[in-house]
C-alpha cells in the first residue's frame, strides 16, 4: 500500500565530478567493447560498467559518449571489411564462401551490438530516449550498413543469386546454404537504405531479373510443349516456392515465382499452354486442367485459359455437322441436338469435378451451388445470368459452370435458325419412345439433359411453340406415354417460365379428362347396349378428345370442321349419343368435331390375311363405303361423302399408292385422280403385321408447300405471341414510369423479354403501334420520343 | 463546462453500453467501444468493472478482449479477487491470473502478481529457485525460494532445511502443491479437493498458518456457492496483507538487521556466513557506501530485486555476474560449498535510502523518510524502478511549503536529471505561482538559461520548456483560460474589468517573466 508521510525533505549536497574524466571512463569502455568484439564476454562486469556509463551521463558527458560509441563502431566495422573481405580477393573465388563469411559477420555483428546496447544500457535509457536520438543496435546497424554493406553491395548480389541458383542447379531446400541464405535475407531486411530495406533497394529486382534469365536458360533446354514437360515445369515451380519461402519474404517469393510463372508458361502462352489445355481436353483430363488452372494465379491469365477453353468447345460444336443423309429433318435435327447434348454433358462432367477457384467468397457460394445443382436449371440461371455477368471483369467470375452455360448460350445464337426446332426434335423422338415402359428412364434423362441446355437457347419462346405443335401431334395420335410427357411438361415449364407454357398444362389436362370421359361415355353406350337388345349394332370402341380451342395450336379451327360430312349411320349414331352424353355433363359448352385430328380403326379380312388398319379419319370413311358397294367412281364417293374434294383426291391418292398400304384399286390404273376413275377394294392386300397404319401419303408439290406452309405457320403463331408478351411488358413497364422516351422504352422491354426471346425491332414497333391505336399508349404530342401510359 | 458534461455524460453512456456487451458476450461491439478510447477499468454504478462482468457472465472472449486493451486485474485490491472468483469458468479464471503474470518480470507489477510469478515462471523459479521441496510421492519436486517459505511461515522460519523435507515427506502431492501455491500467493481456494482438507488443516496448523486454518475450517462447512465465493474473495485479500506483513518483517529482521559493516577498509568476502545456512539466503549482496565512505552490505534476494530492471539485467545479460550468479545458485541446489558471490555496489546514498529502496521492491513499502526521497528518486533512476521514482516524487511534491521555497530549483534540476516530468511539472508550477518573489532569483535566471540550452537535444520545441510550463501555469494561477487573454487587447480600457478577471496581474507577471528573458537575451 501506498501512503505518503508528509515531511521534511533534505536535498543531498552536490556532488562535484570525481571521476568525471571522460577519456578515462572511455578507456574503460573501449577496453570492455574490444572485449565484445573478439566474443570476450564472460569476464565483463555488467555492474561495474552500467556503473561507468551511469556516471558519464550523470556528469553530462553523455553526447560525447555516444559520439565516441559511434567513433569506436565506424573504425571497427571499416577494418572488418578490410580484413574479412578485401584482403581476402579469393573469398569470391570458393562457392558459398563469401555468403557464409557474410552470414557469420552478420551474426555476430548482431550480437556484439546487443551486447555493447546492453553494457550502455542506462546511456540508451536516459540519452537515446529523453533525446530522441537512435539507439545503439540501430546506430550501430547503421554504420554496419555504410561501413561494410554497402561498398560490398555489388559482391553480395552476384554472390547471392549464385547462391540461390547453386541451390536451384542441386534441386535442394534444405541445406545448410539454405540457411545462410535465411541469415543473409533476414541482414538485408533489417538493414534500411532510405526508406526501404537494403533488400528491396538494392537486390530486388536483381535477383528477379537473374531468376528469370536462369530459368528462361533452363526452359529452352526442356521439351515443355507436353505434358511430361509441363510437369517438370510443376516440379520445378513446386520446388522453387518451398525454396523461396524458406529464406524470402512471403512478399518477395511471391514476386519471384510470378516471374518464373511467367517464363516457364504464360512467357509462351500460345506455345505451350495452349496445346496442353487442347491435349487435356481432348482426353478429357480433369486432373491436367485443374493444375493448370491452380498454376495460373494472374487474372489475365486465368481469363485467357478460359477463353481458350471455350474456343476449343466452340471449335467441338460448330464440328457438329448436319447430318444431310437423313431424309428427313426431324431426323436430322435429333442427331444434331443429341449431339449437342452429349458434348455438353462430355464436357460438364469434365469442368464439374475441376475446383475452379474463384476470387471472390461470393463466387465460391455461386460455384458450389452450381455443382449442387447439377439439374436444377433454376437456380443456375440465376447465380449465373448468362454471358453478360461472367463477363464482368470486376466481378471476376471464372467458374465451370458459368462458362459452359456461356459457351453454349453462344452456341445456340450462333444457330438460333434451328436450334430450338432441332432441340424440340429431339424432345420429340425421346417422347416418342416412352410407349415402351422399358424406356421411359432412358428418356427421362435424355429429356432432363434436353431441357437444361434448353435454358441456353436465345429465343425459348420459338422452341416453346414448335414443342406444342408436336405435343398436339403425339397427343392426339397417342404417341407417348401421359405421365412422361407432364413430367417432361413441368421441367419446360420451369426452364422458358409460365407465360409460355400454361397452354402445354391445359392441353394436358384436356387429354385426361377426355380419358376419363371416354370411360364413362363407354359406360354408358354399354348399358344402353344391354337395354336396347332388340337391334344387333355391335358396340364400337370410340375414344373422344375434347380440346380446348384455345389451348391448342390449331390455327382457324373453322377450316378444319367439315359440318356437312356424310357419316356411316353408326358412326352418325355414335356422334350424336356422345353430343347428348357431353351436353348433359356440360350443357354450356358447345362441342365441334374435328374428324381430321381422328383416326379409325378397322378390322377387316383380305385374301390372305387378316388386318387391323389403322387409318385416317377420311381414308377411312371412303373404305367404309364399300361395305355396301363394289365399286364406286370418284364422283360418287364425293356424293356420297362430302368430303372436301381436294382433301379427297388426296385420301384417294394415298389409299391407291401407298406402297405398304395399298388396300383399294383403281382403274384406269394411272397415278392421277379424275372424276371418273373407278375404286374397289384390293383383295389381295396383304402385309407382314396384322396391324397397319394406313398413312396419307403427301405428294411432292404438295409437301413442300405443306413444310413451308408449317414454318409459317410456327413464324405466325410466335409473331402473335412475341407481340403479346411485348405489349405485356410495354404495360409494366410504363405503369411503373407513365413518361418514357422511346430508346429508354425499348431497353428496358428489350431487357424484360431478354429471358425468353431477343426482342426484334419490328415486333416491337407493331407491339407500340397496336397499344397506341388501342390508346394504352399515347405519343407526347410536342416530343415525338417521349410516349405516356394512359391509365 | 457545458460542452464537457455532455462529453461526459456521452462517454458514460457509451460505459454503460461497454458493460452491456461485456455482460451480454458481444465481442465486435464491446471491442467497438474500447477503441473509442474508452477507460476500461471505471466500474458501474454497482461497482462492477467490466472485466468482472465479463468474468461473471463467462464470455472469455470478451475478458481476453479487455485484457489485451488493458483491462487491469491488479490482485493487490479487492475488485482483482473478486474478479478471479468470481469467473464463471476454469478458462477465464486462468486466463485472469494468467494474463496477470504473463508479463515476465513486469517491474510495475504490483506485489502479489510478482510473488505468483515466482513461482508459476518455470524458467525464473529454476534459475533462482534455491529449495527442493519432496513430498509422498518420489517423482514430484518443488522447487522454490527458501527465504519466501521462511518468510511467510512463522513455524518454518526457525527449522532447518532437512526439517522442512521431513515436514513435507509424509504428504501427498496435492496437499503439497496447495500449500506452496498458498504461499506464492497463487488464488487456488477454489480449487482445493474436498479430500485435502483433513490433511491440509492439519499441515496448516503445524505450520502456525493460522489464517489459512481459519479459511479452511470455515469452507468446510459452506455450502452456499455465493458465501464461499464471498469467503474466498475476502481472504485471499487478507493473505495478501498477510504475506506483505510478514515480509516486512522479514525485511526488516533478517536483511536490514543482518547488514554487515565492513568500514571503510578493504574487507574480505570470508566475513559473510554461509549463505546456504544462514537465515535470510542470499543470493545477492548490496553494497551500499554512505556519504561518510562508511560501507555496509545487505544480503538480498534477485528473485524480489528483480522487480527494478537493473537486477534483472544483472543476471539476465550473459556477463560475469551471470556466471557468478547460476555457478552459485547450482552450488546451493546441490548442497555443495561454493564461494561465489554476487555483488552489487550501489550509487553513494544514505544507508537509509538503500533500505528504502528495498523495503519498497519486498512488499511496495512507500514509507520512507521524506528526507531521502530525493536520494531515492536517483537510486530508483539508478536501478531502473521507474514506479518508485514516481512514488517518490510524490512524495517531494507533497512535502512543507517552507521546504519547497528552498529547494524548487534542485527539484527541477532533479526531473531534469531522472526525466521524471512530474517533478519539471510541479516546479513549473511553482515559480508561476512564487513569480514575483523569485523576480531577482539568480537561480531563476540559470535555470531558464540551462532549459533554454536544452533545446538543441529537443527538435521539435522551439520554445523554452521551463518558459512554456510556466506560462501555461501563469493561466492557471488567475484562473484564466486562452481565450481569455484576447480580452486585453478588446477591452484595453476597461482596467476595472480586467482587474475583477485578474488579466491585470497576469500581464504583471508576464512581464515580469519576460523582463527576466530579456536580461538573458533570449527571445522566445
Amino acid at each position: 500500500m501506498i501512503s505518503f508521510k508528509k515531511g521534511k525533505i533534505k536535498v543531498p549536497e552536490k556532488l562535484q565530478p570525481t571521476s568525471a574524466n571522460i577519456d578515462e571512463s572511455w578507456l574503460i569502455l573501449k577496453n570492455v567493447f574490444d572485449k565484445v568484439l573478439s566474443d570476450d564476454t564472460h569476464d565483463i562486469s555488467f555492474e561495474k560498467t552500467y556503473r561507468v556509463v551511469y556516471d558519464v551521463v550523470r556528469f553530462r558527458q553523455e553526447a560525447e559518449l555516444y559520439n565516441r560509441i559511434k567513433e569506436y563502431l565506424v573504425q571497427r566495422f571499416t577494418s572488418l571489411k578490410t580484413d574479412t573481405f578485401d584482403k581476402n580477393p579469393a573469398i569470391t573465388s570458393e562457392e558459398w564462401k563469401f555468403l557464409e563469411t557474410l552470414g557469420e559477420v552478420w551474426k555476430s555483428t548482431n550480437i556484439h551490438l546487443e551486447c555493447i546496447r546492453d553494457l550502455t544500457l542506462y546511456l540508451e535509457r536516459t540519452y537515446c530516449e529523453r533525446n530522441r536520438v537512435p539507439g545503439i543496435v540501430e546506430t550501430g546497424l547503421e554504420i554496419f550498413n555504410t561501413c561494410l554493406l554497402l561498398p560490398l553491395k555489388d559482391t553480395v548480389n552476384e554472390e547471392y543469386v549464385k547462391g540461390i541458383n547453386n541451390l536451384r542447379d542441386t534441386h535442394e531446400y534444405d541445406t545448410p546454404h539454405t540457411e545462410v541464405l535465411e541469415r543473409l535475407g533476414s541482414m538485408m531486411l533489417t538493414i534500411l537504405s532510405g526508406e526501404d530495406s537494403f533488400f528491396v533497394v538494392f537486390v530486388q529486382n536483381h535477383l528477379l531479373e537473374e531468376s528469370i534469365k536462369y530459368y528462361s536458360e533452363l526452359a529452352n533446354s526442356l521439351n515443355l510443349k507436353s505434358i511430361e514437360g509441363f510437369q517438370k515445369v510443376e516440379t520445378l515451380i513446386d520446388f522453387e516456392t518451398k525454396l523461396d519461402t524458406s529464406f524470402l519474404t512471403l512478399d518477395a517469393a511471391t514476386k519471384v515465382i510470378k516471374c518464373i510463372d511467367t517464363v516457364l508458361i504464360w512467357g509462351n502462352y500460345e506455345s505451350i499452354v495452349e496445346p496442353l489445355l487442347l491435349d487435356a481436353l481432348d482426353t478429357l483430363n480433369g486432373e491436367y486442367l485443374r493444375k493448370l488452372y491452380s498454376l495460373t494465379t494472374e487474372r489475365k491469365y486465368r481469363l485467357k485459359l478460359r477463353s481458350a477453353i471455350q474456343n476449343m468447345i466452340n471449335k467441338n460444336l460448330s464440328s457438329i455437322e448436319l447430318d444431310e443423309s437423313e431424309k428427313k429433318r426431324s431426323l436430322i435435327g435429333t442427331k444434331w441436338a443429341s449431339s449437342v447434348i452429349s458434348m455438353f454433358n462430355k464436357y460438364n462432367k469434365l469442368l464439374e469435378g475441376l475446383s475452379f477457384e474463384v476470387e471472390s467468397t461470393i463466387d465460391n457460394v455461386a460455384n458450389t451451388e452450381i455443382t449442387e445443382n447439377q439439374m436444377g436449371g433454376r437456380q443456375l440461371s440465376t447465380t449465373n445470368n448468362g454471358p453478360d455477368d461472367s463477363e464482368d471483369f470486376s466481378q471476376g467470375t471464372v467458374s465451370a459452370a458459368g462458362l459452359l452455360n456461356e459457351t453454349f448460350s453462344n452456341f445456340f445464337k450462333q444457330n438460333s435458325k434451328h436450334s430450338a426446332q432441332y432441340m424440340s426434335f429431339y424432345l420429340d423422338t425421346c417422347l416418342k419412345k416412352t410407349l415402351e415402359k422399358t424406356e421411359i428412364n432412358d428418356s427421362k434423362n435424355s429429356i432432363l439433359e434436353c431441357v437444361n441446355l434448353v435454358r441456353l437457347l436465345p429465343d425459348k419462346d420459338e422452341f416453346t411453340v414448335i414443342y406444342k405443335n408436336q405435343l398436339t401431334k403425339r397427343l392426339i395420335q397417342q404417341q407417348s406415354s401421359l405421365k412422361v410427357e407432364k413430367f417432361a411438361c413441368k421441367r419446360v415449364n420451369e426452364e422458358t417460365g409460365s407465360f409460355w407454357t400454361h397452354k402445354l398444362g391445359t392441353m394436358l389436362r384436356d387429354i385426361t379428362r377426355s380419358e376419363y370421359l371416354a370411360q364413362n361415355f363407354s359406360v354408358s353406350q354399354q348399358q344402353k347396349a344391354t337395354e336396347d337388345s332388340s337391334t344387333t349394332t355391335e358396340v364400337l370402341e370410340f375414344v373422344p378428345d375434347i380440346l380446348t380451342i384455345t389451348s391448342w395450336p390449331f390455327q382457324d379451327i373453322d377450316d378444319i370442321v367439315a359440318e356437312d360430312l356424310i357419316l356411316p349411320a353408326q358412326l352418325e349414331a355414335l356422334k350424336l349419343d356422345f353430343e347428348k352424353f357431353y351436353n348433359k355433363k356440360y350443357n354450356e359448352r358447345t362441342l365441334k368435331w374435328v374428324h381430321t385430328l381422328g383416326s379409325i380403326q378397322i378390322g377387316f379380312q383380305f385374301e390372305k390375311s387378316y388386318h387391323d388398319l389403322t387409318m385416317p379419319f377420311y381414308s377411312a370413311l371412303v373404305f367404309l363405303l364399300f361395305e355396301n358397294n363394289d365399286e364406286l367412281t370418284t364422283e360418287m364417293i364425293l356424293e356420297m361423302t362430302h368430303i372436301p374434294e381436294q382433301e379427297l383426291y388426296r385420301q384417294l391418292l394415298s389409299l391407291v399408292m401407298s406402297s405398304k398400304s395399298r388396300i383399294l384399286k383403281k382403274s384406269p390404273a394411272s397415278k392421277t385422280i379424275s372424276k371418273s376413275d373407278k375404286f374397289s377394294i384390293n383383295y389381295s392386300f396383304t402385309a407382314p403385321t396384322e396391324k397397319v397404319k394406313v398413312q396419307t401419303i403427301v405428294g411432292n408439290t404438295s409437301s413442300r408447300r405443306n413444310d413451308n406452309n408449317n414454318n409459317n405457320n410456327i413464324n405466325n403463331v410466335l409473331e402473335r405471341e412475341r407481340i403479346n408478351a411485348t405489349n405485356a411488358a410495354i404495360v409494366r413497364v410504363m405503369k411503373r414510369q407513365t413518361a418514357i422516351t422511346h430508346t429508354e422504352l425499348l431497353e428496358r422491354v428489350t431487357e424484360e423479354v431478354k429471358q425468353v426471346f431477343t426482342l426484334q425491332l419490328l415486333v416491337f414497333k407493331k407491339s407500340l403501334g397496336f397499344l397506341i391505336s388501342k390508346e394504352y399508349v399515347q405519343r407526347d404530342p410536342d416530343d415525338s420520343s417521349l410516349y405516356h401510359y394512359i391509365s | 463546462m457545458d460542452q464537457d458534461n455532455e462529453r461526459d455524460s456521452f462517454l458514460k453512456g457509451d460505459f454503460d453500453d461497454l458493460c452491456y456487451f461485456c455482460r451480454t458476450g458481444d465481442v465486435e461491439n464491446a471491442d467497438r467501444l474500447i477503441s473509442t478510447g474508452i477507460n476500461i477499468n471505471q466500474v458501474d454504478k454497482f461497482d462492477n468493472s467490466p472485466l468482472y462482468l465479463a468474468s461473471l457472465c463467462g464470455h472469455i472472449e470478451v475478458v481476453k478482449l479487455l485484457l489485451g486493451r488493458g483491462a487491469i486485474c491488479d490482485r493487490d485490491r479487492h475488485e482483482g479477487a473478486r474478479c478471479i472468483y468470481g469467473a464463471l469458468t476454469d478458462a477465464i479464471r486462468d486466463m485472469l491470473y494468467r494474463y496477470d503474470n504473463s508479463k515476465k518480470f513486469d517491474t510495475n507489477q504490483p506485489f502479489a502478481a510478482h510473488i505468483t510469478s515466482l513461482l508459476k515462471d518455470e524458467e525464473s523459479r529454476y534459475e533462482m529457485g534455491d529449495v527442493t521441496i519432496k513430498c509422498k510421492d518420489p517423482e514430484i519436486m518443488f522447487i522454490a525460494h527458501k527465504f519466501m517459505i521462511f518468510a511467510r511461515s512463522s513455524a518454518l522460519h526457525n527449522s532447518t532445511l532437512s526439517e522442512l523435507n521431513e515436514t513435507f515427506s509424509g504428504l501427498s502431492n496435492d496437499v503439497v502443491n496447495i500449500l506452496i501455491n498458498f504461499i506464492y500467493l497463487v488464488p487456488i481456494l477454489h480449487a482445493i479437493p474436498s479430500v485435502v482438507f483433513p490433511d491440509l488443516i492439519k499441515l496448516a496448523n503445524y505450520l502456525q498458518l493460522d489464517l489459512l486454518s481459519e479459511f479452511l475450517d470455515k469452507a468446510r462447512h459452506m455450502a452456499d456457492p455465493v458465501e464461499k465465493s464471498n469467503l474466498m474473495i475476502g481472504y485471499q485479500y487478507k493473505f495478501t496483507e498477510l504475506a506483505r506483513s510478514q515480509l516486512k518483517k522479514f525485511v526488516q529482521d533478517d536483511i536490514i538487521d543482518k547488514h554487515i559493516d565492513i568500514g571503510k577498509e578493504p574487507w574480505d568476502s570470508g566475513s559473510i556466513p554461509d549463505p546456504h545456512i544462514w537465515a535470510p539466503f542470499p543470493d545477492i549482496y548490496l553494497i551500499v557506501e554512505n556519504y561518510s565512505g562508511l560501507r555496509r552490505i545487505y544480503p538480498c534476494h534477485i528473485a524480489m530485486l528483480s522487480r527494478a530492471e537493473f537486477f534483472k539485467d544483472i543476471i539476465n545479460k550473459k556477463f560475469r555476474e551471470n556466471n557468478t550468479y547460476m555457478t552459485a545458485k547450482q552450488a546451493v541446489r546441490c548442497g555443495v560449498a561454493d564461494s561465489h558471490m554476487l555483488f552489487a555496489e550501489l550509487p553513494v546514498c544514505d544507508f537509509g535510502v538503500a533500505e528504502a529502496v528495498i523495503n519498497y521492491l519486498y512488499y511496495d513499502s512507500s514509507e520512507f523518510d521524506p528526507k531521502h526521497a530525493f536520494d531515492v528518486i536517483k537510486l530508483a533512476d539508478y536501478i531502473m524502478a521507474d514506479r518508485l521514482k514516481n512514488i517518490a516524487a510524490a512524495v517531494i511534491t507533497q512535502s512543507s511549503e517552507d521546504a519547497l521555497s528552498r529547494s524548487v530549483f534542485d527539484i527541477l534540476h532533479l526531473g531534469w536529471e531522472t526525466g521524471v516530468e512530474r517533478l519539471e511539472q510541479f516546479s513549473a508550477k511553482y515559480i508561476a505561482q512564487h513569480l514575483e518573489e523569485l523576480t531577482s532569483s539568480k537561480e531563476l535566471r540559470k535555470v531558464i538559461l540551462e532549459s533554454s540550452q536544452r533545446i538543441s537535444n529537443r527538435e521539435e520545441t522551439d520554445t523554452i520548456e521551463l518558459v512554456a510550463d510556466v506560462r501555461f501555469y501563469l493561466l492557471s494561477k488567475y484562473d484564466l483560460e486562452a481565450d481569455d487573454l484576447s480580452l486585453l487587447e478588446s477591452d484595453a480600457d476597461d482596467l476595472e474589468f480586467l482587474q475583477s478577471l485578474g488579466l491585470l496581474d497576469y500581464q504583471k507577471d508576464i512581464n515580469t517573466l519576460n523582463t527576466i528573458l530579456n536580461n538573458l537575451n533570449l527571445s522566445v
